[in-house]
């Protein structure tokens, strides 16, 4: 067991400290900011987001990401609208959801089959995908307005809207998942170490292709749910979507180099990414300051982030030392024989 | 006999990306007999020349194994800066957005280098950073520059004939093709992307060549800004945002490696002009806009195999020979 100092409680502890000092900052600015209404309101406008995050979460930390996902959610969306028009809602929901499953899938293959770095292949499919959905929709807004349609995102649960249920239902799942299940653990076991559980005979490719399924048929997920809302689908919407979901991927803990990272520091980076742009609403600031504040706080995390970990590892080495002072090395014959 | 072959099929494969240019180029000539102009190759050429020395800039620091994600935000600050300048005098806006530019990459590399943070997320965070304080200085307006003296002739004047633009970037892919090949920095930053521990075991200040790499990619970065405001006269705080997928698709197609310490600077500039052809025979073409993304999108996917294949065969040929 590590000594906890207080280094890494403040390490562990920031997304949760930054969240509370910005609503100890609005408590004494502008107390209308907690009506129940606004906080229902943040989470609803998080949960888009959030959807695309946590499916992203998996893929991050099996140490591969998806720039396509902006892209994906806006094809499904109209794929959704187009099929939900000719043949009725449920089918185009099928379709939606569906569609963003196959593009995580095509995105799959150019990575594990054809050993494409993901950055470069998610690239070029994220042009493709809102290409097709350019040419799908001559590029004009279209519109569904089957009430069965707009009724999947319309309903309520104890107050709640319908988009912060499915998004906590399926961050509940992929929770679930990630932490008691072998889906999770081959992620972090191929992010940490992906020549390794090469070796010991894992289904890496296989594993790595359903990761980007499960990331695409989020993204659709929160297309279809957005398309919904809107009663409408656009191709020209949502081309920084991707970064800003992989930068709050990385706020939430999850490094781009893969193999850790959880759930729950995710939700807490949307949550914050929520709370930022309600605040900027709220504190009547012009628009670009939040990008700014957004930019500085990912700026900040990093560096933060690295600090820590360069000092954890002196630490660390520090600790090695001294414990091969008091025990000099054995004589390695007992381990050789 | 076999020897010459085999040299013959490495050029081939080391060199793919003029292949498919030389390709590409022939199907565009027997499709459409206004490609082979002279008129037409300059309009394709001019409109390169932003994003071709950009990509230049961009493929150094991919080279030296970073990535620097922040030059649509420069760009569009250094143009804005010069705009700003340039009613005022001329070398001012000359010198001003270079110094710009060389400062921002200091930003960037200090964050990379000094400090060790990923350079993906790190430009990432200074590309929102520079954009919204673009954005906060110029108050989300056009910055409008005057439409006439010798900084207007930038970007829209010609020596012998050709566009300056055009020399510019062959001028400076010219240098930074010296400059990776022939100088000792260059050499360094190779060795840096490839085995930046190995640099610092023979002796070189490896930190010192990765920040002088992020220095040089905004210098240059500078320049592209100047070309950019010279020819638009008015630059908007967004100006940059749609350079940022061609750059870096033409920096990937190019076969510079995200790894680092692969890739060529020649390569870098063919790749920007096969993105200039495609995008110029789409419309000598008449391809429906709405087709236009979708294609280029595939066409990317298909060079991308291509260099990976090639790559491999390349690798075999190299093992095959001991």
């Amino acid at each position: 067991m590590p000594k906890v100092t207080f280094q890494t409680l403040l390490f562990r502890g920031r997304l949760p400290l930054i969240i509370g000092a910005l609503l100890l900052f609005m408590a004494f600015n502008d107390r209308s900011f907690f009506i129940p209404e606004n906080l229902i309101n943040i989470l609803s406008y998080s949960s888009i987001n959030g959807l695309l995050a946590v499916g992203m979460t998996l893929l991050m930390i099996s140490r591969e990401f998806d720039i396509s996902v902006g892209s994906n959610l806006v094809l499904s969306g109209v794929i959704a609208v187009q099929v939900a028009n000719h043949f009725g809602a449920a089918a185009g929901i099928a379709a939606g959801v569906a569609s963003g499953a196959v593009m995580g899938l095509i995105n799959g293959i150019l990575v594990a089959k054809a050993n494409i770095n993901s950055f470069i292949s998610t690239l070029g499919t994220m042009v493709i995908f809102q290409g097709v959905a350019f040419a799908l929709t001559d590029m004009k807004p279209v519109a569904c307005d089957l009430p069965t349609f707009q009724s999947l995102a319309e309903w309520e649960l104890l107050g709640l809207p319908a988009p912060i249920i499915y998004f906590l239902s399926v961050a509940i799942i992929l929770w679930l998942a990630l932490k008691f299940t072998r889906v999770g653990k081959s992620a972090y076991a191929i992010g940490g170490n992906i020549q390794g559980c090469r070796n010991l005979g894992i289904n890496v490719d296989g594993w790595r292709i359903g990761y980007f399924i499960i990331c695409g048929a989020c993204a659709s997920f929160a297309g279809v749910i957005l398309a919904s809302r809107l009663g409408a689908a656009s191709a020209t919407f949502g081309e920084n979507v991707s970064m800003v979901v992989i930068a709050a991927i990385v706020l939430g803990g999850v490094p781009l180099s893969g193999g850790a990272g959880s759930l729950p520091g995710v939700i807490g980076a949307i949550l914050l990414l929520g709370l930022i742009d309600s605040m900027t609403v709220y504190l009547n600031v012009f628009g670009y300051y939040q990008k700014l504040f957004w930019a500085l706080l990912l700026i900040g995390v990093v560096v933060f982030d690295v600090v820590c970990a360069r000092r954890e590892n002196r630490r660390l080495e520090l600790a090695e030392l001294l414990r091969l002072q008091r025990e000099p090395l054995r004589d390695n014959t007992e381990v050789t024989s | 006999m076999k020897d010459v072959s085999k040299r013959l099929a490495q050029l081939c494969l080391s060199h793919s990306i003029v292949a498919v240019l030389i390709l590409l180029s022939v199907a565009m000539a027997l499709l459409s007999d206004k490609f082979f102009t002279a008129a037409n190759w300059a309009n394709v050429l001019n409109n390169l020349a932003v994003p071709g020395i950009v990509a230049l800039g961009v493929a150094l620091v991919v080279i030296a194994g970073g990535i620097d994600l922040s030059f649509s935000s420069m760009l569009a600050a250094c143009a804005a800066l010069a705009a700003w300048l340039q009613p005022q005098n001329f070398w001012l806006a000359l010198i001003g957005p270079l110094a710009l530019g060389a400062a921002l990459g200091a930003f960037n590399g200090l964050l990379v280098v000094k400090l060790g943070a990923n350079p993906l997320i790190s430009t990432l965070g200074t590309q929102w950073l520079f954009l919204a304080a673009l954005f906060i200085i110029t108050g989300g307006g056009i910055v409008q520059g005057n439409m006439e003296g010798p900084f207007h002739l930038i970007a829209n004047g010609r020596l012998a004939g050709v566009p300056l633009p055009i020399l510019l970037l062959l001028l400076l892919a010219a240098a930074t093709s010296f400059l990776t090949t022939q100088t000792s920095l260059g050499k360094y930053i190779y060795a840096h992307g490839s085995n930046n521990c190995g640099l610092r075991f023979a002796g070189v200040n490896a930190n010192a060549v990765y920040l002088k790499t992020f220095v040089l990619m905004g210098l240059i970065v500078g320049v592209a800004g100047i070309v950019l405001s010279s020819r638009l006269g008015g630059v908007r705080p967004t100006e940059g945002n749609r350079y940022l997928i061609v750059v870096l698709t033409a920096v990937l197609l190019s076969g510079v490696s995200l790894n680092g310490g692969v890739g060529s600077l020649f390569h870098v500039l063919i790749a920007t002009v096969v993105l200039g052809v495609i995008d110029n025979g789409m419309v000598l073409l008449a391809v429906e806009y709405k087709y236009q993304q979708m294609i280029k999108g595939c066409v990317f996917i298909l060079a991308i195999l291509y260099n990976n294949y090639t790559t491999k065969q390349l690798a075999m040929l190299r093992v095959s020979k001991r």
